[in-house]
C-alpha cells in the first residue's frame, strides 16, 4: 500500500482517481488547489506518489513545483503530471522534475499501471 | 580661399535634391521655383509648372472644397502647416504625400510667399500596411494557438470525468453487483455531460455570432425577469457568496432574445464570482435612463489592468494580472456577451480598477409602447 497525494481542481476527477486508487488499496489525499497542496506538503511530505494536474485554479504545475523545490530540501516522492494540456503549454515543469505523465482523458487501467510503476520505483 | 556664394550654393543644393519636391509659391500660390525632386515626384517639368497655381497638385475633390487655399491660410496663421494626404501627379495618378508648407516673411513681416516640401510616402505607407497585415495574421495565429491550448484543457477535463465515471460504473456492473452510490455516480456523469455541452455550445455560439449575417430573433422581453433567471442558478451553486439584486419595481421591457440575454448576464455574474474573493459583494442593478435600460454587474475583485480592458473582448483572452491562476472556461464569455449585446443595438463596456473591482455595464434600448 502506498500513500498518494492527488491534486486536481475538478471534483469529479478527484473523486474518480481517489475511488480507483483506494480500490487498489492505497491511501489517498485529494486536494483541489495548489495552495492547499503546498500547505499540506509543508507539514507532511510523507507521500510515495504525487499526481498533479498541470493547471489548477490558483497556479500552474510549474509554479507549484518551483515553489516546492525552494523549501523542500529533498523531494522523496515520485511525481506524475495528469493533464489535458498541449505539449507547448508553459504550465509544464521541466521534464526532469517529474517521473510520469498521463494525458487526459486516460483509462483507469492506465492510471493504475502508472501508479504501480511509480510506487515500485520509489520502493 | 575662394569666396563661396551661399545663396548660389543652396540653390544648386536644393535643385539637386531628388527625394523631396522642394519648391516655392508666391503669396497667391503660384509656383515660382521647382527642383529635380519636384519634377521626379509630380511629373511636371520646370517650364510647364512655373507660374501655375499649385491647386493642380490636389485631387478634384480637394480642389472643389477649396483645400489648396485653406492650406495656405493655415500656414499663414500658424507659420507652418503639415499633413499626410493624397496628391495628384501630372499624369493624373494619385500618390500619398507628406507635405510641409511654410509661410515666408521678410524682416518687416510682409508675406513673400510659401515654401513647400513634399515627400512621396506611398511606399512607406504600403510597407506599413503590409506590416500591420502581417501583425494581424500573427495575432490571429496566436489566438488560434490560445484557443487550441485552452480548448484542449477545458474539454478534456469533463471528458476525463465522464470516461472515469463510466468505467467505475461498468466495473461494478461487470462484478454483477449494484453500486451503493450508483445514483451519485450517474448524477456526477450527468453534470459532466452538461458541462461539456455548455462548452461546446459556447464554441458554436462564438462561431455563429462571428458571421455578420447572423440574426437573433427578438420578442418583447422583461429584463427584470431575465436578470432573476440568469442569477438564480449561480446563487444556488455559490450559496456562501453575497449577491445583491437591485431591480426596479416596474418591469423594464426590451426587444430581445431572452435566452441569449440570460447567457450574457449569467456570464457577467460568473466572471464576477470567478475574479473576486468569496467574502466580497457582487451587485447586479437594473435601472432606466431615458429610453435605455442600464444593467450594472459590479464586483470587488481583482480588476482588469487598463491595457487589457479592450482585449478582454477578444475570444480566448486571459487577463495579464492572473499570475498562474487559471480561471477555467474558454475565455469566450465577454466576447460572446459583447457580440450578443451588439445584436440588440446595445452597448457593453467595462470600468475597472486593479485591486478595487470591475463594473460591467450593458445598455439596451427599451421597448417603446406600440412598437
Amino acid at each position: 500500500m502506498a500513500r498518494i497525494l492527488v491534486l486536481d481542481d475538478e471534483a469529479t476527477i478527484r473523486f474518480v482517481v481517489s475511488r480507483v486508487l483506494e480500490g487498489a488499496g492505497h491511501e489517498v489525499v485529494a486536494l483541489g488547489s495548489g495552495r492547499e497542496a503546498l500547505e499540506l506538503l509543508a507539514k507532511d511530505a510523507h507521500f510515495d506518489v504525487f499526481l498533479m494536474d498541470l493547471r489548477v485554479g490558483d497556479m500552474t504545475g510549474r509554479t507549484l513545483l518551483t515553489s516546492l523545490r525552494e523549501w523542500l530540501p529533498v523531494i522523496d516522492f515520485q511525481i506524475a503530471v495528469l493533464t489535458g494540456a498541449v505539449d507547448t503549454d508553459e504550465a509544464f515543469p521541466p521534464p526532469d522534475w517529474y517521473q510520469g505523465l498521463l494525458r487526459k482523458p486516460f483509462k483507469l487501467a492506465e492510471l493504475k499501471d502508472l501508479v504501480e510503476r511509480l510506487v515500485n520505483s520509489h520502493a | 580661399m575662394p569666396v563661396v556664394d551661399i545663396e548660389e550654393y543652396f540653390r544648386i543644393f536644393i535643385e539637386g535634391v531628388k527625394e523631396y519636391a522642394i519648391f516655392a509659391l508666391d503669396p497667391e500660390g503660384h509656383v515660382v521655383t521647382w527642383n529635380t525632386g519636384a519634377e521626379r515626384i509630380k511629373g511636371y517639368s520646370r517650364g510647364e509648372i512655373i507660374g501655375r497655381y499649385f491647386g493642380c497638385f490636389y485631387t478634384a475633390e480637394d480642389q472643389a472644397s477649396g483645400k489648396p487655399a485653406w492650406v495656405l491660410q493655415q500656414a499663414l496663421r500658424d507659420g507652418t502647416y503639415s499633413e499626410e494626404g493624397q496628391r495628384v501627379r501630372k499624369d493624373g495618378t494619385h500618390f500619398w504625400a507628406h507635405v510641409v508648407v511654410t509661410a515666408i516673411r521678410d524682416d518687416a513681416g510682409t508675406l513673400k510667399g510659401f515654401t513647400k516640401v513634399t515627400r512621396d510616402i506611398t511606399e512607406r505607407r504600403r510597407a506599413k500596411r503590409l506590416e500591420s497585415e502581417r501583425d494581424a495574421v500573427r495575432e490571429r495565429e496566436r489566438a488560434r494557438q490560445r484557443f487550441i491550448q485552452i480548448a484542449a484543457h477545458e474539454l478534456r477535463n469533463p471528458m476525463q470525468g465522464m470516461t472515469g465515471l463510466v468505467e467505475l460504473i461498468r466495473y461494478h456492473f461487470d462484478d454483477g453487483e449494484m453500486l451503493e452510490d450508483q445514483d451519485l455516480l450517474l448524477r456526477m456523469l450527468e453534470h459532466e455531460v452538461d458541462h461539456l455541452s455548455l462548452l461546446l455550445t459556447e464554441v458554436l455560439e462564438a462561431y455563429r455570432t462571428d458571421d455578420p449575417s447572423f440574426l437573433i430573433s427578438t420578442s418583447p422581453t422583461r429584463l427584470n425577469q431575465v436578470l432573476i433567471e440568469s442569477i438564480a442558478p449561480i446563487q444556488e451553486t455559490h450559496r456562501a457568496r453575497q449577491f445583491h439584486l437591485d431591480l426596479p419595481a416596474s418591469p423594464v421591457m426590451v426587444m430581445g432574445d431572452a435566452a441569449r440575454l440570460e447567457s450574457v448576464f449569467r456570464n457577467l455574474v460568473i466572471n464576477a464570482v470567478k475574479y473576486s474573493d468569496p467574502n466580497t459583494h457582487i451587485t447586479v442593478r437594473l435601472r432606466c435612463e431615458h429610453d435605455r435600460a442600464l444593467v450594472e454587474v459590479k464586483d470587488q475583485g481583482l480588476g482588469i489592468p487598463y491595457a487589457d480592458q479592450e482585449r478582454v473582448f477578444e475570444g480566448f483572452y486571459r487577463g495579464s494580472n492572473l499570475g498562474g491562476r487559471d480561471p477555467g472556461g474558454l475565455g469566450l464569455g465577454l466576447y460572446l456577451a459583447r457580440q450578443i449585446v451588439d445584436r440588440h443595438q446595445g452597448r457593453l463596456w467595462i470600468e475597472s480598477t486593479e485591486g478595487v473591482g470591475t463594473t460591467v455595464y450593458v445598455s439596451l434600448p427599451t421597448l417603446v409602447e406600440g412598437q
